[in-house]
């Protein structure tokens, strides 16, 4: 073991592990230590034991980048949750779910891109608050790469709340899944969850399930951001509307904009309500922030 | 502003040349604690009279980002070194497809931090641009995955050239994880995504004149 090797895996549990570093053989290509110098430096964290796995006769890297190739083309929501559904399914992965973290006091599934999960599934699992508890989520505050349910259960000693939350999924045969973190440009944490019977999830499988996650995320989260944008188009606030949206941006409230008005603090409620069911805000303020996104008011 | 230069321009600017090097060797073998080599110019075999090198200058002409592309028939190192990752039963060279590769900024960041972003983004519009003007095809590269989600951000026609293989050990071992080979269409669609991003076109100005401080 090398100075450097030993250095990196001191202290580690890597450390007690037998390890060798074999000589680099790349397509029968043999690299003395200059070239390999020249390689590693190209990429700072690549370290010289690279693994290559024997791709011939693979399925896996065919069917994923085919897939993409289909996804890239498609811009209907719809249509890519079917794609995305169909290539899962090859893996022996039935449900999915895709959601970006909510950001913090907002409700759990607002940012919900996709859930195939059955209905009573979803249900029992939010009116139990399980989000908060499920191991599988949680996990991701120690890792943000893909790893499996079983890894969870291997790695960790679960509690008996946390058991409880997988064993109600094997009722809905859910028995393996895999978790897929995504991180954003913003920083923020996206997460694409596809779960089966008896999935497919080697090693090959994982790294195609990985880009398909990734890959699908990206593309339902374009669509739906293309079809509310559409969607806001035909669903314009009424004058009466965008001018009290207008008052509501200063920060008045509703007696105040009623006074001004002339009208019922509670017209101006009413009004107010209906401009956020077409805004598809949750809170008064998000409402503000939308109309003023789609150019119905501004400050 | 993003300086072009040409392999063969070595000996009209040897300043900027080896502070290129120098640059490289700070990243990635200091930065990267790699052992130090003999020379402390980091300079490979693709460094040659083919290569175009993006230099991101401050205003005292010292390198913040740099980056450089080369045409695969010559000098391509996933083609060389990394066929692995090619698995969409292209050729692994052709007269229009560019590599880019050595795409680093001061002070070295992981490929997630925002810095990273800030200061690499900017460079691949400009060669982006630059392979648009000269009729290339397309642009590949080598990434670590866990940035993928951030490259299709970037545009969404990003396209992979085949599976994430581990390297180090696997995303298990302490300095392991996975990498890739991504590219990118030279087209308009592919054009606007960055603009978009970048604010508009990146500003590429061809090599400054020899000794001049810009």
């Amino acid at each position: 073991m090398t100075r450097i090797a030993k250095k990196r895996f001191r202290g580690t549990v890597a450390a007690r592990r037998p390890f060798i570093v074999q000589p680099l053989r790349f397509s029968g290509l043999q690299l003395d230590k200059h070239q390999l110098w020249y390689i590693i430096s190209d990429y700072s964290s690549f370290r010289p034991w690279l693994h290559q796995m024997n791709v011939e006769n693979d399925v896996y890297g065919k069917r994923t980048l085919d897939f993409v190739e289909r996804l890239q083309k498609l811009t209907k929501y719809e249509e890519i949750c079917v794609e995305i559904q169909k290539e899962l399914e090859w893996y022996g992965l039935s449900c999915v779910t895709a959601w970006s973290m909510p950001g913090p006091g907002r409700p759990h599934d607002e940012g919900v891109l996709l859930n195939t999960r059955p209905q009573e599934y979803i249900d029992n699992y939010k009116e139990k608050k399980y989000l908060i508890h499920d191991r599988l989520i949680t996990e991701m505050r120690q890792t943000l790469h893909p790893y499996s349910w079983k890894d969870v259960q291997e790695r960790r000693k679960l509690s008996k709340l946390e058991q409880k939350i997988i064993d109600e999924g094997r009722d809905f045969s859910m028995h393996d899944g895999l978790i897929i973190p995504i991180v954003t440009m913003s920083g923020s944490v996206s997460v694409i969850s596809p779960c089966g019977d008896d999935p497919d999830l080697s090693q090959r499988a994982r790294s195609a399930l990985e880009i398909i996650g990734i890959y699908s995320q990206q593309a339902l989260k374009r669509a739906l951001i293309r079809e509310q944008r559409d969607d806001a188009a035909h669903t314009p606030l009424t004058p009466r509307e965008r001018e009290i949206m207008q008052w509501v941006a200063v920060g008045k409230s509703d007696d105040e904009i009623g006074e001004i008005l002339n009208i019922g603090a509670t017209t101006v409620t009413s009004h107010v309500e209906n401009a956020k069911k077409k805004l598809d805000a949750f809170r008064r303020t998000y409402a503000v922030v939308q109309a003023i996104r789609f150019g119905e008011i501004s400050l | 502003m993003i300086f072009v230069l040409n392999g063969r321009d070595r000996g009209a600017h040897p300043e900027l040349f080896e502070q290129q090097f120098r640059f490289r060797y700070e990243v990635f073998v200091r930065g990267g604690e790699w052992p130090a080599a003999a020379d402390v110019l980091a300079v490979d075999r693709y460094d040659d009279d083919d290569a175009v090198y993006f230099l991101d200058l401050d205003d005292e002409s010292r390198i913040r980002a740099s980056g450089r592309i080369t045409p695969t028939v010559t000098s391509s190192l996933i083609a060389d070194c990394f066929p692995q990752l090619i698995e969409n039963r292209q050729a692994r060279r052709a007269p229009a497809t560019y590599e880019c590769n050595r795409a680093v900024a001061w002070p070295a960041e992981p490929v997630l931090h925002a810095r990273h972003r800030i200061a690499t983004f900017p460079l691949i519009a400009a060669m982006l641009e630059w392979c648009a003007a000269h009729d290339v095809a397309y642009l590949q590269t080598m990434i670590e995955t866990v940035a993928l989600s951030r490259y299709l951000e970037l545009t969404p026609l990003t396209q992979p050239m085949g599976l994430s293989h581990p390297y180090g050990g696997g995303r298990a071992c302490p300095g392991g994880g996975e990498c890739m080979a991504i590219r990118w269409p030279v087209c308009s669609e592919v054009l606007a995504d960055l603009r978009r991003y970048a604010g508009g076109t990146p500003g590429v100005t061809a090599a400054p004149a020899p000794g001049r401080r810009h």
